[in-house]
């Protein structure tokens, strides 16, 4: 499981999104909708894990100051990604700090409990993990550990990009990433049907949360 | 981890790209696990029916942001990702604090350096300015001891001293310090702290200060006048020792040191004041 330590490989993208960043930096607005159809899934998928419902709300926020701001950015596509992240956040915290709501659902021991019953299909638990579903188990990990999953596997950040997204040594955030996933992939576990993981976690696997049997 | 399916792939896809599709879990071992856990809520979370409306406000403020000329607008440390230049990871408390007092400890020589350096050109001014009028001023080497406690006769012993590199530091200090106060004596006690602390440290008490400052003053001179036959540039001022109106100051200074001529005759009157002082005031042990 050393892996959530390696650097995330590039974004297929990333080329093309940085040639659209610079035509943008150059008055280009196409290019601007190139860039912002390139960015906006993982933003909002970074901004659904910290705000669950008003993602798009924030989302639109950021991208009026991404807008405004574009023309101080430096960098390539990847660290375009790693800006307008950057962005992103600060607008979450602030809707945060003005609703004051935890980022964590306070529902997740219910829900944990119910789901290997409600997820018990073949498609639904192996092929197709639901966005929902998704953003229910991440949006249950320690704040931290949300974030760097979420900004290493739905943003696409390497760890060092990560870091500076989060203001923390990239050590720590490596580590919260995989904590983070391993974590998730428990839960998963605990849920997959088919094989010696139908039954439940009756091999060893070591029980998620308390509550999960 | 917990992906623990039956199949029998060989651990092969691990690779998988974060936005292709994926048609089942890899059956791989824990690696392969976590990377296609990955994938998988790569897959789940980046779901998202494009929302038109959505992009045209944000092309639309950009159109704004670009009319208004703010896209001029300063790069700052935050908007620079640039890969190559380092990143700026927040550096931990303990890192921030050992920067803190390294700078401290390091402006704190700083200071000491200043202050230090300072006496020391002082010092070295002090030297110098009276050297050369005492090199004109001096007698023949034998008459220094003659003269004793005689007016003037301490001050003899600079001439030419900074210009002995051989000579040791400390004992160069000393005398220069010793200088320096016999001449603060003039101006009421100007010398600089540092410097009296090591005077009368060298002197072993305050008190002892004047007696100390002559006797190494006087000792000093008569290093001095026995290197000045054997070195040329003592030579010099020999020569215009030598002079038969070498009880005044003033005219060799002017005459033998055209180069210099205004120092020359102005420390020649200082040298003649601050050289009164020292006797007058606590009678050295001259003889010594």
């Amino acid at each position: 499981m050393g892996q959530g330590g390696e650097p995330r490989r590039p974004q297929p993208r990333d080329g093309e999104l940085g040639a659209a960043v610079a035509r943008a930096q150059d008055g280009d607005e196409t290019a601007f909708a190139v860039a912002y159809r390139i960015v906006q899934p993982g933003l909002l998928g970074y901004l659904r894990g910290l705000v669950g419902e008003d993602a798009e709300d924030v989302a639109s926020d950021a991208w009026l100051e991404i807008a405004r701001d574009l023309g101080r950015f430096r960098g390539d596509g990847a660290g375009f990604r790693g800006w307008t992240a950057t962005i992103a956040r600060h607008r979450a915290l602030d809707h945060l700090r003005r609703q004051r709501v935890r980022p964590r659902a306070a529902q997740l021991e219910q829900d944990a409990l119910e789901l290997p019953g409600r997820h018990s299909t073949h498609d639904q638990a192996l092929e197709s993990l639901s966005t929902a579903r998704a953003l229910e188990l991440v949006r249950a990990l320690p704040r931290d550990q949300a974030e760097a999953v979420l900004l290493r596997v739905v943003v696409g950040l390497d760890g060092p990009a990560a870091a500076r997204v989060l203001g923390k040594r990239p050590g720590a955030v490596r580590t919260a990433a995989y904590r983070g996933l391993r974590r998730l992939a428990r839960q998963l576990g605990a849920q997959a049907p088919g094989g010696d993981s139908a039954e439940g976690v009756t091999d060893g696997d070591p029980p998620t949360l308390g509550e999960s049997r | 981890m917990g992906e623990r399916h039956s199949g029998e792939g060989p651990p092969g896809r691990r690779l998988a790209h974060p936005g292709g599709t994926l048609s089942a879990p890899e059956r791989t071992g824990a690696p392969g696990a976590v990377l296609d856990l990955e994938t998988r809520f790569a897959v789940a979370l980046r779901r998202a029916e494009a929302d038109p409306e959505a992009e045209r406000s944000a092309v639309t403020a950009f159109r704004a942001a670009r009319d208004a000329g703010a896209h001029d607008a300063r790069t700052r440390a935050r908007d620079d990702w640039r890969p190559g230049r380092p990143r700026r990871a927040p550096r931990s408390l303990r890192t921030t604090l050992s920067l803190a007092f390294a700078s401290l400890t390091l402006g704190g020589v700083a200071v000491a350096a200043i202050g230090s350096v300072g006496s020391g050109t002082d010092a070295a001014r002090d030297t110098t300015h009276s050297a050369r009028p005492s090199a004109g001023h001096r007698h023949a080497p034998g008459d220094a001891a003659a003269d004793g406690a005689g007016a003037g006769a301490p001050d003899t012993a600079s001439p030419g001293r900074s210009a002995h590199p051989g000579h040791p530091a400390t004992a160069r200090d000393t005398l220069a310090h010793c200088r320096a106060f016999v001449r603060a004596g003039d101006r009421g006690g100007a010398l600089d702290a540092t410097a009296w602390q090591r005077l009368v440290t060298a002197a072993g008490g305050p008190g002892k200060v004047t007696a100390f400052c002559a006797a190494h003053m006087t000792r000093a001179q008569g290093k001095d006048t026995g290197k000045a036959d054997a070195s040329g540039k003592s030579g010099e001022g020999d020569s215009s020792g030598e002079n038969p109106d070498s009880g005044n100051g003033e005219n060799p200074g002017s005459k033998h040191a055209p180069a210099k001529p205004k120092q020359g005759a102005g420390n020649a009157a200082d040298t003649g004041a601050s050289g009164g002082r020292p006797t007058g005031k606590g009678q050295p042990p001259a003889g010594e």
